[in-house]
């Protein structure tokens, strides 16, 4: 079908006030949005882990009691995950993704807002689990940890019920912003846009949208009978009543694994843009970095059960899970050869995107080799539950999708804001959380092998100087976020004017379309579909 | 842009709502097969 648009008829540009947030169907306001809240919960997800990290600076109980600090522990990493990295990468995919092919927005931009406005309700209910055993005759704290694993979930007290609802909203979130995203890639590409011409960006986006869409209702499907278990006396994952425990965390870990790749692959699509565009070389090997994605996302969903070598399965189920997680290291080994490659003979600048891109390659990689001993069926059944575990997917993550979003916000700021960052203050927020980071994490491996446990509040006084050694890091970590929050600032409110094109080589090797467009962009990006080169 | 000065742009709206509706069923289906695989946990 095809509408005719007369070029007279121009849109008005935004709405002023609450509206203009509040109905929004503007991709780029509600990439704003997402950001925002995303930088808001990195704030609370972060005050929990100094909470937990100033308990654990000494052995015996100083701070917290066991049941609050197993539940900081949960609501940490919940935050952390569905509040921090997913909205973040999710602000990015609003902001980029529709610029990049040259859409004129999302394709299904209501729903673009409905997904969206879920969240702050999710964040509310998620808070309220934590804060409600505040008051009198609710039950135990949500105490089980974010896996949430019956039989203890079945027993803690209404907190568990507000985590379960806030799960289900986080779900439809996801699945809704999954949704939409995927169809912008398929049915919104400019005219002479080929998916093989698309930024690694978007297409890590269109991977990490199917993977939720598979992944996510496993989970909501999972927490709906645990909510039957508590509530309606069903007996799914209850022993007594025939059902079985393991089942749950069979579901947990079909959606928990390939999370792990949601919360990775928007990052390795930043990388996909920074590096060719400081060594100011095409990326090496485009087509072949959208294969290992494929592959990357089809391996995902088969290896769940390495969370659970502990539970006893046959040998042989054993054995295919833990083959299946050593084959994962060869697409994001290749992964990370092609960034190196093409860094290699390039012209490279450091600017603070690209440290924190090469602090990624060298840091994930880290996280890549204690992730192949974990893989490792005989040594996993020692570090199981150790803080082994604990220093392994810290690296992981951190590098692996939070510097990537680091490196996203400094690469694209001057496009979002049309002010230069300050480079020097960039610089020294990179040095300041890589240094506090390894040193938050790396005495963790070692107090792991020597076998402390994870999510307990207390700890033998053998390992009390890997841990103060921790507590220090992750305070000097957490307190280099308030540089980070007063450069965003700083530069939202004014600096050095940046061009349409701020960094030189951004357009090396890919369409650029959104580099063509000016810093900031106009409320509504494409008037007409732009012409792709 | 045609002889009347006006911008011909394709609208997608059917297809997008045809997508998503696709989608959201691939979801909807996923997320149901949890409360048929019961108690079966065999591995």
């Amino acid at each position: 079908m095809n509408a005719v648009i007369h070029e007279e008829h121009h849109h008005d540009g935004p709405p002023v006030g609450f509206k203009r947030w509040l109905y929004s169907t503007n991709h780029k306001d509600i990439g704003t949005m997402y950001l925002v809240f995303a930088l808001v919960m990195l704030f609370i997800g972060g005050g929990m882990a100094m909470l937990i990290r100033a308990e654990l600076y000494m052995p015996g109980l100083q701070i917290v009691n066991p049941d609050l600090y197993n539940n900081l522990v949960t609501d940490h990493a919940l935050i952390m995950i569905f509040g921090m990295v997913m909205p973040a990468a999710a602000g990015m995919a609003n902001w980029m993704i529709p610029m990049m092919i040259g859409a004129p927005d999302m394709a299904l931009p209501r729903m673009n807002n409905m997904s969206f406005w879920l969240l702050p309700a999710a964040a509310i209910l998620l808070i309220s689990s934590l804060l409600v055993q505040f008051i009198p005759g609710t039950g135990t704290p949500v105490n089980t940890g974010w896996t949430i694993y019956p039989p203890l979930s079945l027993q803690v007290g209404l907190g568990m019920d507000l985590l379960i609802f806030s799960v289900h909203l986080l779900g439809i979130s996801s699945i809704m912003a999954s949704i939409n995203i995927v169809t912008t890639i398929l049915n919104m590409r400019a005219p002479g846009m080929p998916m093989m011409k698309m930024p690694l960006f978007v297409w890590s986006w269109f991977f990490t949208g199917l993977l939720l869409i598979i992944v996510m209702p496993v989970l909501a499907g999972g927490v709906t009978m645990l909510l039957f278990d508590r509530h309606f006396g069903t007996a799914f994952f209850d022993a007594a009543g025939g059902g079985d425990p393991v089942l749950f965390q069979h579901l947990f870990w079909f959606f928990g694994h390939p999370e792990v790749y949601v919360l990775l692959l928007p990052s390795i699509g930043v990388l996909g843009l920074v590096i060719p565009t400081f060594s100011r070389k095409p990326l090496f090997g485009y087509k072949s970095l959208v294969y290992f994605m494929g592959f990357l996302f089809a391996l995902g969903l088969v290896v769940w059960a390495h969370h659970q070598y502990t539970i006893g399965m046959s040998l042989g189920v054993t054995t295919y899970f833990m083959i299946g997680t050593i084959l994962i290291s060869i697409p994001i080994g290749l992964m990370i050869f092609n960034f190196i490659f093409t860094m290699w003979r390039g012209s490279m600048t450091f600017e603070t995107p690209m440290l924190f891109a090469i602090a990624i390659i060298l840091m994930f990689s880290f996280a890549g080799v204690t992730g192949v001993m974990l893989a490792v069926v005989p040594a996993d059944l020692q570090y199981h539950d150790t803080y082994f575990v604990v220093a392994h997917f810290h690296y992981a993550l951190i590098p692996g999708a939070v510097f990537g979003l680091y490196a996203g916000v400094f690469y694209w700021l001057p496009k979002w804001t049309g002010h230069m960052y300050n480079e020097k203050l960039g610089k020294i927020f990179f040095w300041w959380t890589t240094l506090s980071f390894n040193l938050t994490f790396f005495p963790q491996h070692f107090s792991g092998l020597a076998g402390m446990p994870r999510r307990i509040v207390d700890y033998n006084i053998q390992y009390i100087e890997f841990n103060q050694i921790s507590s220090i890091g992750s305070f000097a970590f957490g307190l280099s976020h308030l540089l980070f929050l007063y450069i965003i600032i700083k530069t939202i409110k004014g600096g050095e004017k940046a061009g349409d094109k701020p960094w030189e080589g951004s357009q090396i090797g890919t369409p650029g379309l959104e580099w063509s467009l000016p810093s900031p962009p106009p409320f509504h990006s494409y008037t007409t579909p732009p012409e792709v080169k | 842009m045609n002889e009347n000065n006006e911008v011909e742009t394709k609208d997608n709206s059917r297809n997008n709502i045809l997508f998503a509706i696709i989608l959201g069923l691939i979801a909807l289906a996923v997320g149901i097969m949890p409360f048929f695989y019961l108690n079966n946990t065999t591995l």
